[in-house]
């Protein structure tokens, strides 16, 4: 179990820059996400971690080695791949030991071991199979039996999950959150499903064209997005997002006013100019329907019962936003509703950048 | 399926007749007492193509006799060809498939241009430089030219190329270098790129006679193929043995595709090389 600290790290495959300068420090025993986008760069992240691809500027430290230029079998990592690339010519259990073998261990212990891991994984009754004999979910263990067999310094996942039926996924998802906190090895887990990434680990890299946009617990990312594509990325459904113009309100306070379906009073906590245009951010879940008058009248274009909540897609100046009501509700498409947003939970965004407007309250 | 009309079965047995003649002939050729084979071929009789006696005597002469250093020459030379060309060309395949190295793809070019070019074509050139290193008349100057096979490393190369990058990236995070990859992943799941290109080796090197005619004409270093052509103005026209020399080279070839291709088809088969 180590450390992890990756800085000013750099990836170009030729003049195509596909990672830009990443700083991260995952700290011994931690269980890190990097989430992003299809083609952020996740997967290449990872696969310098490991050794497999070469870095083009930075520097990657695992403990207090720097590991720059070290062979993938001298950074003692281990991998989970997405695909699980089990050796289809082994059985279980030659796959699961194929390193400690390799390395020499002494039978007995292998043994040991290999019982080990397949006791924590529920695979002992597939050991002497291959891996064509296996289902998804029983060749997703085998993978991940092969990574804690050996205790390495460091746990890589790229998407382990995502050949696997929904349920299935769900599954063993629990399961490895579940071993992490039984063995607790530094932990790096690539993922596109920021579900995944938040129910998992204990810290979230949002990554974003090879950047990263904000790094944080999974608490911070949902509550205080840095910007308004970590905002847009982390939840589901998405937070909306509103354009607005501030407006000085009677009691001194700054207001932010929707064209003209209402106003969102925003307190004194921010350093804005009346009259300056805002992109206003609010969680689905803290849009209310109300029976006031003066909530923001919206039409309904669709309802989506999901059991415990209900989505209520809205028609809002044109753009879709979702309110997130709790139980079954009743409506139809074309309906008129009154949403009042939660004024303690508003988000703003700089329309230029999209970066957060800190409130200094 | 419906069973082919008569018409059809006739011409297919026809045809495979005229090619299984030939080698009936030679077989009951070297089976029969030497002053029986050719008396029967004008005119043409039941006795042509059936014999009346019976002998090993030349079989048992290949052994016996003069034919016997030729035979151990073949198989040695042939055996090493096979041994030592895979290795050569399976790394070389490795290499051309899986490590990136400058000029890879000018090499490879070079490499299958090679093989496109007739042997014949530079077996003199190649015989005054085999010449000038001293290999006249030597296992080494038999067997060098056979071990680097172009087409063994084309067809391994492409064979290599379709094992997915992630299973060697998973053998170097656990551990592997790159003979650990090559000797532990690739080459056990590439069963049926091996055999093949063992017999392309083998076949190559089973049936050279203008190489070996060249570089070994010592009685000591003479292969079957070119021992079998100088038989029987050597020893006063002893065609049995001579027919006994054909069969021997003609049926080991045949028993070996027969042996590997068994082999070859099942791996194709159970296809488990990919997951
Ligand atoms: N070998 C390569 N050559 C050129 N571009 C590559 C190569 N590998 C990946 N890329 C590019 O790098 C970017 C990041 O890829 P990747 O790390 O696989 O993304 P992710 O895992 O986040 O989906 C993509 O735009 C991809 O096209
Ligand atoms: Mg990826």
């Amino acid at each position: 179990m180590s450390r992890v600290t990756l800085s000013g790290l750099r990836k170009s495959y030729g003049a195509v820059k596909v990672v830009h300068g990443i700083d991260l420090d995952v700290a011994e025993g931690e269980f890190v996400a990097l989430v992003g986008p299809s083609g952020c760069g996740k997967s290449t992240l990872l696969r310098m971690i490991a050794g497999l691809e070469p870095i083009t500027a930075g520097e990657i430290r695992i403990g207090d080695r720097v590991v720059n230029a070290l062979d993938p079998k001298k950074r003692n990592v281990a991998m989970v791949f997405q695909n699980y690339a089990l050796y289809p010519h082994m059985t279980v259990r030659q796959n699961i030991s194929l390193n400690l073998r390799i390395s020499r261990v002494d039978r007995a212990e292998i043994e040991r071991r290999v019982a080990k891991a397949a006791r924590l994984l529920h695979i002992e009754d597939y050991l002497d199979r291959r891996p064509a004999q296996l289902s998804g979910g029983q060749r997703q263990r085998v993978a991940m039996g092969r990574a804690i067999v050996r205790d390495p310094a460091v746990f890589l996942f790229d998407e382990p999950l995502s050949n696997l039926d929904a349920k299935l996924r769900v599954q063993m998802r629990a399961e490895i959150k579940a071993l992490h906190q039984n063995v607790r090895t530094t932990s790096v887990y690539v993922t596109h499903d920021q579900i995944e990434a938040m129910t998992l680990a204990e810290r979230i890299v949002v990554l974003n064209n090879g950047r990263v946009e904000q790094i944080g617990t999974p608490v911070e990312l949902y509550e205080t997005p840095a910007n308004r594509f970590v905002a847009g990325f982390i939840g589901s459904p998405p937070m909306n997002v509103l354009p607005a113009t501030v407006a000085l309100g009677e009691d001194g306070g700054l207001s932010a006013h929707i064209a003209d379906l209402g106003a969102i009073a925003l307190g004194k906590g921010y350093d804005l100019a009346p009259g300056s245009a805002v992109e206003l951010g609010l969680r689905p879940e803290h849009m209310r329907l109300t029976d006031d008058d003066d909530g923001l009248a919206l039409t309904v274009n669709q309802v989506e019962p999901t059991g415990a909540q209900t989505f209520v897609m809205l028609d809002c100046l044109g753009r879709e936003i979702t309110a997130v009501v709790n139980g079954m509700i009743h409506l139809a498409p074309g309906a008129r509703v009154r949403v009042r947003p939660d004024e303690a939970h508003v988000h703003l965004f700089a329309p230029a950048d999209g970066a957060r407007i800190v409130n200094h309250r | 399926m419906t069973r082919p009309g008569p018409v059809r079965i006739a011409v297919i047995v026809a045809i495979a007749l005229l090619f299984f003649l030939p080698l009936w002939w030679v077989t009951i050729s070297a089976l029969r007492p030497a002053d029986e084979i050719f008396r029967y071929l004008s005119p043409l009789s039941t006795w042509t193509f059936w014999p009346r006696e019976l002998t090993v005597a030349h079989i048992a002469e290949l052994w016996t006799g003069p034919f016997r250093q030729a035979i151990v020459n073949s198989v040695y030379v042939t055996l090493v060809t096979v041994v030592v060309g895979l290795v050569v060309c399976a790394t070389a395949a490795f290499a051309l498939a899986v490590i990136d190295f400058p000029f890879r793809n000018a090499v490879f070019i070079i490499m299958v241009i090679s093989f496109l070019i007739p042997f014949d074509a530079i077996a003199v050139p190649l015989f005054g430089i085999m010449r000038g290193l001293g290999l006249q008349n030597t296992y080494t100057g038999l067997i060098l030219p056979g071990i680097g096979n172009g087409l063994a490393v084309f067809l391994l190369r492409q064979f290599f190329l379709g094992i997915p990058r992630e299973l060697r990236e998973a053998a170097f995070v656990d551990g592997m270098g790159w003979f650990g990859v090559f000797w532990r992943i690739y080459v056990p799941l590439s069963g049926p790129a091996i055999v093949s290109a063992a017999l392309i080796l083998f076949v190559f090197q089973w049936q050279a006679y203008l190489w070996p005619l060249l570089i070994a004409p010592a009685p000591d270093y003479k292969v079957a193929a070119v021992a079998i052509a100088q038989l029987s103005s050597f020893y006063d026209q002893n065609f049995g043995l001579v027919f006994a020399a054909a069969l021997f080279i003609a049926l080991v070839p045949m028993a070996v595709l027969t042996a590997l291709q068994r082999f070859y088809t099942a791996s194709v088969a159970s296809g488990g090389s990919k997951e």
